[in-house]
């Protein structure tokens, strides 16, 4: 494992040093924290003996009840990263994750949910391990955000709207991708829950730990904001009529 | 004049474009084998007394036991076949239709099959799928394997069809249907459709937007009568 790969000891969580580029860095990196500690995503640390962490049994639950998800986690990841190698490498973390905290899941309880925790935590990981080593990273307050956008949302400007439902489907799902991007991390993360993966309000505002209030107030200027960018494309591309 | 119905329409369409999303089919076939491979990592065997007093020895063993796993999962891994997916299918694609510089235009299979074998001698026999007019024919080359494709036009539609051997490239595993008694796989991305069917050894793939229906037809109809 390269040197400066992190160290198990300085760690609580199973926090991945982003300098552990390769898979091999990151595996050997997650053995040896394995040898002291399993980390729960939801925080709850437990010390295992060494040796005690994943049996057949675990491995088999994780199998049935997570890897169906997979393709799931990495259509949101690719929505939240920057770049593909980010998306795989965060799911990849986020099932390795999963399948160490596999105890801690409650069957009949929402899987889905419980996966897209442990991917935002991730993520969240992540920023901050970039943001501790002074990478540039982008990390919007959403209120400001919201701020500064409150104009395009607030109605006025919904009226250029003539036939939402053609103007919407005449884009591309990469359309719509670039434009999800550009918004702040909380606004994308409401509308990947709520609207893309259809989980109840009560369900992102879990995922989200935000009051269902919050949700529904975020969800509603996301979609605004969204339009926002849309409608900005869709006259460069002629589809709409420039109103003087 | 801006009325709640409206607001309403408004927040309704944006809610099903964006659900529409979650339809965009995925490619997870190398993450799954990386993520075979790193759980093989994570469920060591029993450790033993004399590990569980030196963590640092049982640490370098791991990191030992883990690179030589994936070490000899890269080396397997270097023999598989590439994964046609759906992004890349799409890019060979667009690029055979806007004719790249490799584009050879032939009149019809026999010299579209001259022209690939004069460029890559082992190439597979390529079909002659029905009702297609045949306007050229390039080789590509995927991670080191060498793909044959053919720009095809189809009741005025441009198609593509990648030809490869199986040991060389295989189609993601997406839904699996049957057209003709002839079975297919079938994915696609945005608006582009690719069927691939599988004969002695051989995978052919058609790219394009027609239907997948119709798209698999061209297919099982000239290896019904081949």
């Amino acid at each position: 494992m390269d040197e400066h790969c992190g160290s198990a000891h300085a760690v609580s969580t199973l926090l991945i040093p982003v300098n552990c580029k390769s898979l091999k860095d990151k595996v050997a990196f997650i053995y040896l924290v394995e040898l002291q500690t399993v980390a729960n995503p939801l925080g709850i640390n437990r010390q295992h003996a060494a040796g005690q962490a994943i049996n057949d049994g675990q491995a088999k639950r994780f199998k049935r009840l997570a890897w169906p998800h997979l393709a799931f986690l990495l259509r949101t990841a690719r929505y939240l990263a920057r770049h593909e190698q980010e998306a795989e490498d965060v799911v990849q973390e986020t099932m390795l994750k999963a399948m160490k905290a596999i105890d801690s899941f409650q069957e009949g309880t929402n899987v889905k949910a419980w996966l897209m925790t442990i991917l935002r935590r991730t993520f969240i990981d992540r920023l901050r391990a970039n943001r501790s080593r002074q990478h540039e990273v982008r990390l919007d307050s959403c209120d400001q955000v919201e701020g500064r956008e409150e104009a395009a949302t607030s109605g006025e400007l919904d009226d250029r709207w003539d036939n939402p439902e053609k103007i919407l489907d005449q884009f591309e799902d990469k359309d719509m991708i670039e434009a999800l991007q550009t918004l702040p991390d909380e606004i994308r993360w409401t509308l990947l829950l709520v609207d893309i993966e259809q989980l109840d309000y009560a369900g992102a505002a879990r995922v989200l730990e935000i009051p269902v209030g919050t949700v529904k107030s975020r969800a509603h200027r996301g979609r605004g904001m969204l339009r926002d960018r849309l409608f900005s494309k869709a006259q460069q591309r002629g589809w709409v009529e420039i109103k003087a | 004049m801006r009325t709640d119905d409206f607001n309403d329409r408004l927040e309704q369409a944006t809610r099903a474009r964006l659900a529409r999303l979650a339809t965009t089919p995925q490619d997870t076939s190398r993450l799954e084998r990386q993520l075979e491979g790193a759980m093989t990592g994570v469920r060591p065997a029993p450790a033993s007394r004399v590990l569980r007093w030196w963590a640092p020895l049982a640490g370098v063993a791991a990191v030992l036991l883990v690179s030589a796993t994936i070490g000899g999962l890269y080396l397997v891994s270097n023999d598989a076949p590439v994964v046609a997916t759906s992004s890349l299918l799409a890019d060979l694609h667009h690029e055979v239709t806007e004719g790249g510089p490799y584009s050879i235009p032939v009149a019809d299979v026999d010299s579209a099959n001259h022209e690939i074998a004069t460029r890559w001698s082992n190439a597979p026999a390529l079909p002659n799928p029905a009702d297609c007019e045949i306007m050229s024919c390039c080789v590509h080359e995927v991670e080191g394997r060498k793909i044959a494709c053919v720009l095809l036009r189809v009741r005025g539609k441009s198609i593509t069809m990648v030809v490869a051997n199986s040991k060389d490239l295989t189609p993601v595993d997406g839904i699996k249907a049957t057209t003709n008694q002839h079975p297919y796989t079938r994915y696609a991305k945005g608006n582009v459709n690719m069927v691939c069917m599988q004969k002695n050894g051989t995978n052919v793939w058609l790219v394009g937007e027609l239907p997948h229906e119709e798209l698999a037809q061209l297919l099982s109809k000239e290896w019904t009568t081949s």
